[in-house]
């Protein structure tokens, strides 16, 4: 085998991968994915945080248990629970605490909300939107 | 002020520890070494003396302090010839035992390999500017884990909410945090959390891999051989994908090719001890990025060994590592934080599953699947295996080498002994492993091949 073999196969594999790469981030992903710019995750919970303490912690309770063992599928419940965490740090978010004194009640469909505070005994004391309130015990 | 101090700290520390290295793969070497000593002592401030303003300010000093003293150490070295440190530790390009590049290899670079180099430098650069704007937050783990680390890092009143137990173990608390470090300090000295704050920084470790990589290979055998080694990289379709995400593991393989291409030095340069230290500090560096990150060092130290047949190489690698590892052994013993594989693991379970030959046949199949995975990896697998085999095989081997195919067996009992299905885990998890493994593989790949395509010196015929 010779350098200019070796140059020929390694510019070969090249062209292979940058039209690969030039493809799915400029062809496939425009046409398939969300648009740019993309919602920041933050965005979703703003109206949340006038609500709460900016610390210390809350209770999480929602409509469709949390998967809390790995190895399963992507799960939405999990996705919301842990973009909720990650907008609201350093509050500490206690995933079905519906004692805590305070409670975010998040749902994946708006017409759970009350049957989910009515069924862990809570009181809303706000609403962020149709799919979320904080709550306290009854 | 601050940032003037940060500043510093980075670039001081990054050049003190790359006194002994010469020319492009220095500069690069220092700024990755440098952001990494500086996320290390963020972290070892938070550790010792927790949240407080003047522990900060306290390390950048120390940090400028010890770059300082290092360069100024290595500068009346170099005048001391044996002294074994902080002398230079490259030979020169007129000793006996440089380890530079062939003659014929640093022949002109065709003007097509510069411009297929660059346009696949500006290509990936493109795609994550790309992916960044349709996903601002990074990928999936990078929300989920490293971004609110670095938040947590800074706006709690203490940074050890960061890793309560009281989270849920969903945000994997015992993960190293060389990122969120960097990403929490960036936050500081900016006064914002902008989301471009992570995403330049996760870029800026994609270019100095990229730049590593090619610099190593160009200072062993030519920028030829560094062209090509970028160019490999560049064009790996996932590589630009993980650069964007924001995550921990482009980083790491940062890190690791690093140690790697300094340890090839090494061995070609025999003698230069002192790179030894320094890759066991990029290797250590690797284990406080990710946890994967002890496994490779762990593989780098043993695979010295068994190359090299005696202790002391493989001694002076983890006297480097141990600044690093005695950070994580007080990370680990001081937080506590659990780990979801010992959480979900029991002594039955463990051993239940090793005997399972469903497991073991499942990763087997999984993997050959995953070898012509042409989304991620274009052919790029398919001929590294196939170097593999029919030439790199009957080469002479590498510390780098038998450190790679240590850390690639290791995988095959963790993958079986973990207690989640093999199938979820491998998916979610071999894409990132490969991206940590890539660079230095490439590296540990192209070098001996540049070595055996090498055209022969003319003999004189009598």
């Amino acid at each position: 085998m010779t350098q200019g073999r070796v140059a020929a196969v390694i510019a070969a594999l090249a062209v292979i991968g940058f039209c690969r790469t030039a493809y799915f981030h400029f062809v496939s992903e425009p046409r398939n994915e969300r648009p740019i710019p993309g919602p920041p995750i933050d965005a979703q919970f703003r109206a949340l945080l006038p609500l709460l303490p900016r610390s210390g912690e809350a209770g999480y309770v929602t409509d469709e248990p949390l998967l809390l063992r790995p190895g399963f599928e992507y799960q939405g419940a999990k996705q919301r629970f842990l973009q909720m965490q990650y907008a609201l740090a350093p509050l500490v978010l206690r995933y079905d605490d519906d004692r805590a004194p305070l409670v975010i009640a998040h749902v994946a469909h708006p017409a759970h909300l009350d049957a989910v505070l009515r069924a862990h005994g809570l009181e809303a004391i706000a609403r962020a939107g149709p799919t979320t309130a904080v709550a306290r015990p009854r | 002020m601050k940032i003037a101090l940060a500043i510093l700290a980075i670039a001081l520390s990054g050049a003190g520890l790359t006194a002994g290295l010469r020319g492009g793969l220095r500069w690069a070497a220092a700024v990755l070494l440098g952001i990494g000593a500086w996320s290390a002592a963020y972290a070892a401030a938070l550790l010792l003396f927790g949240s407080t303003g003047s522990a900060l300010v306290a390390k950048e000093i120390a940090l400028i302090a010890a770059g300082a003293l290092l360069l100024l150490r290595s500068r009346s070295a170099a005048r001391k010839k044996n002294n074994f440190f902080f002398r230079s530790s490259e030979p020169g390009p007129r000793s006996p035992t440089h380890a530079g590049p062939e003659p014929q290899a640093r022949s002109a670079v065709p003007a097509w390999l510069w411009l297929f180099f660059a346009a696949s430098c500006a290509l990936a650069t493109a795609a994550v500017v790309e992916h960044t704007l349709r996903f601002p937050d990074g990928g999936y783990d990078a929300w989920m884990i490293w971004n609110t680390r670095a938040r947590f890092l800074v706006r709690a009143a203490d940074y050890r909410t960061a890793f309560s137990p009281r989270l849920l173990f969903w945000l994997h608390q015992d993960y190293p945090w060389l990122v969120p470090g960097a990403v929490a300090q960036a936050f500081l000295l900016s006064r914002t959390e902008s989301l471009a704050v992570p995403a330049v920084i996760s870029w800026l470790f994609g270019a100095l891999a990229v730049a590593v990589l090619a610099l190593s290979a160009a200072r062993l055998r030519g920028p030829r051989w560094g062209l090509f080694a970028g160019l490999v990289l560049a064009t790996t379709p996932c590589f630009a994908t993980f650069s964007s995400n924001q995550q921990s593991d482009v980083p790491l393989g940062a890190f690791l090719a690093l140690a790697v291409a300094l340890l090839l030095i090494w061995q070609e340069a025999q003698g230069a001890e002192d790179l030894l230290v320094v890759a066991g500090f990029a290797a250590g560096l690797g284990a406080w990025t990710k946890n994967e990150g002890l496994l490779y060092l762990g593989c780098l130290a043993l695979a010295l060994v068994v190359r090299e047949r005696k202790l002391r190489p493989a001694a002076l690698f983890l006297l480097g590592a141990l600044p690093l590892l005695a950070l994580l052994a007080g990370f680990k013993l001081l937080l506590e934080p659990a780990n979801d594989f010992v959480l979900f693991t029991t002594p039955g379970g463990l051993l239940e599953r090793a005997l399972s030959p469903g497991r073991w046949s499942e990763l087997a199949l999984l993997t050959l699947r995953r070898i012509v995975y042409f989304q991620d990896f274009a052919l790029w697998v398919i001929a590294e295996l196939l170097l593999l085999v029919f030439v790199l095989r009957k080469r002479p081997g590498s510390v780098a080498g038998t450190a790679l195919l240590f850390a690639f067996a290791a995988y095959g009992p963790i993958y079986v002994l973990q207690p989640h299905p093999v199938e979820w885990i491998y998916r979610t998890s071999v894409d990132r492993l490969f991206i940590q493994l890539w660079p230095a593989a490439i590296l540990a790949t192209l070098l001996p091949l540049g070595k055996a395509t090498a055209p022969k010196p003319a003999t004189a015929r009598t």
